[in-house]
């Protein structure tokens, strides 16, 4: 084996850890009653976001976009090798790893989307409100309803996600958890 | 991590330490200034709840509370005594909304900004669209609840702390009903 390399920059790994702290604890206070952190946190995972595909346009390395954009051919390709146990191994990330990874942004995208939109409309705050943008009230209620069931639908991308990253973790005996840590894989298998 | 953690604590406690002033000069009390006057709570409220001033704008109660008025308000004849009636508008028009720094205040008076007067408080857009998505059965089928002037009925802290967030709402006979 290769001496370990680092893969994950110090960026992507505070990207995504950070995420991952910022959506439990949005999905908490939606529920709980405390409005305004649930606000301040949706500001938080916009920024985040924002940060996230500049950097994926402007960076060089294995967090750029263009490194990890693969055909559908290859993904199918990709995902018929993990089903028969011989996956392709690949530096950075995966086709399905990507898939998910775009997957995961477009539904984060959409949801701090819907919730600007609803905030302004129903609560009267935010930057779209300030700003003087009022959303029409059927456009709103779809934002709000689209508010409201799309995280259910993120859970079930992360469940998927952390269990193929685990069946990958086996797969090419690698700690891709600890990777996401300290940002070192092993490659050149 | 851990240091993602410790900045999180400290975020969270630091905003408790502000939760009750305000947060970035935007108002933050909750809810609605719980005000009380027992010339308010005689005159009005032996009919209905005395609702808190900062529920409607200033413009509001003196068109609601002007003597022709409540001679006719909402079909009933509300007339008052004069020193009453100006005492009772003095405490409303003092207490609204658009001259409140509570939360809920603010942004019905910011639902008003055209410059409309509503006479009622479920014709403020706020309060409108806040409930808009409440199924009808709920509150106007709802025996127990009947119409949505009937703050009291579903939210539960309204009448003595002036706060109508959801969670202490609950609507009778859907206690479980959850959205």
């Amino acid at each position: 084996m290769a001496h370990p390399q680092v893969v994950w920059s110090l960026f992507v790994r505070i990207f995504h850890w950070s995420l991952v702290i910022l959506f439990v604890l949005a999905y908490i206070t939606s529920s709980s009653g405390d409005d305004d952190w649930h606000m301040i946190l949706g500001y938080a995972v916009t920024v985040l976001l924002v940060a996230r595909i500049l950097y994926g346009l402007f960076s060089s390395g294995y967090g750029r976009f263009s490194r990890f954009i693969y055909s559908p051919k290859v993904i199918w390709s990709h995902a018929k090798g993990i089903v028969q146990g011989k996956p392709a191994h690949y530096e950075g990330h995966s086709p399905m790893g990507a898939a998910m990874v775009f997957a995961l942004i477009g539904c984060l995208l959409t949801l701090v989307f819907a919730g600007l939109i609803y905030q302004s409309w129903g609560e009267y705050e935010g930057p779209l409100w300030w700003l003087g943008f009022m959303p029409a009230d059927g456009f709103a209620h779809e934002m709000w309803d689209l508010h409201k069931w799309l995280p259910d639908i993120l859970i079930g991308l992360i469940v998927l996600h952390v269990l193929g990253v685990l069946l990958a973790c086996v797969q090419h005996r690698e700690n891709l958890v600890r990777a996401m840590v300290t940002g070192k894989k092993c490659s050149g298998e | 991590m851990i240091r993602f953690l410790l900045l999180f604590t400290a975020f969270f406690a630091a905003q408790t330490a502000f939760a009750s002033d305000n947060f970035l000069g935007v108002p933050r009390f909750k809810g609605v200034k719980p005000v009380f006057n027992s010339n308010y709570e005689s005159s009005c409220g032996e009919c209905h709840f005395a609702y808190f001033p900062g529920l409607l704008p200033g413009r509001s109660w003196k068109k609601l509370m002007d003597p022709k008025a409540l001679e006719d308000h909402f079909g009933e004849n509300a007339e008052l005594e004069e020193p009453d009636r100006l005492e009772v508008l003095n405490f409303l028009v003092r207490n609204a909304a658009d001259q409140s720094h509570y939360k809920r205040s603010v942004k019905i008076a910011r639902s008003l900004r055209d410059g409309s007067t509503p006479l009622r408080i479920t014709e403020v857009p706020y309060i409108k669209r806040k409930h808009s998505e409440i199924p009808a059965k709920m509150i106007k089928g709802n025996k127990k609840v009947r119409s949505l002037s009937n703050c009291l009925k579903c939210h539960t802290q309204a009448k003595e702390k002036g706060i109508f967030d959801e969670d202490t709402v609950s609507i009778p006979g859907y206690r479980e009903w959850d959205d």
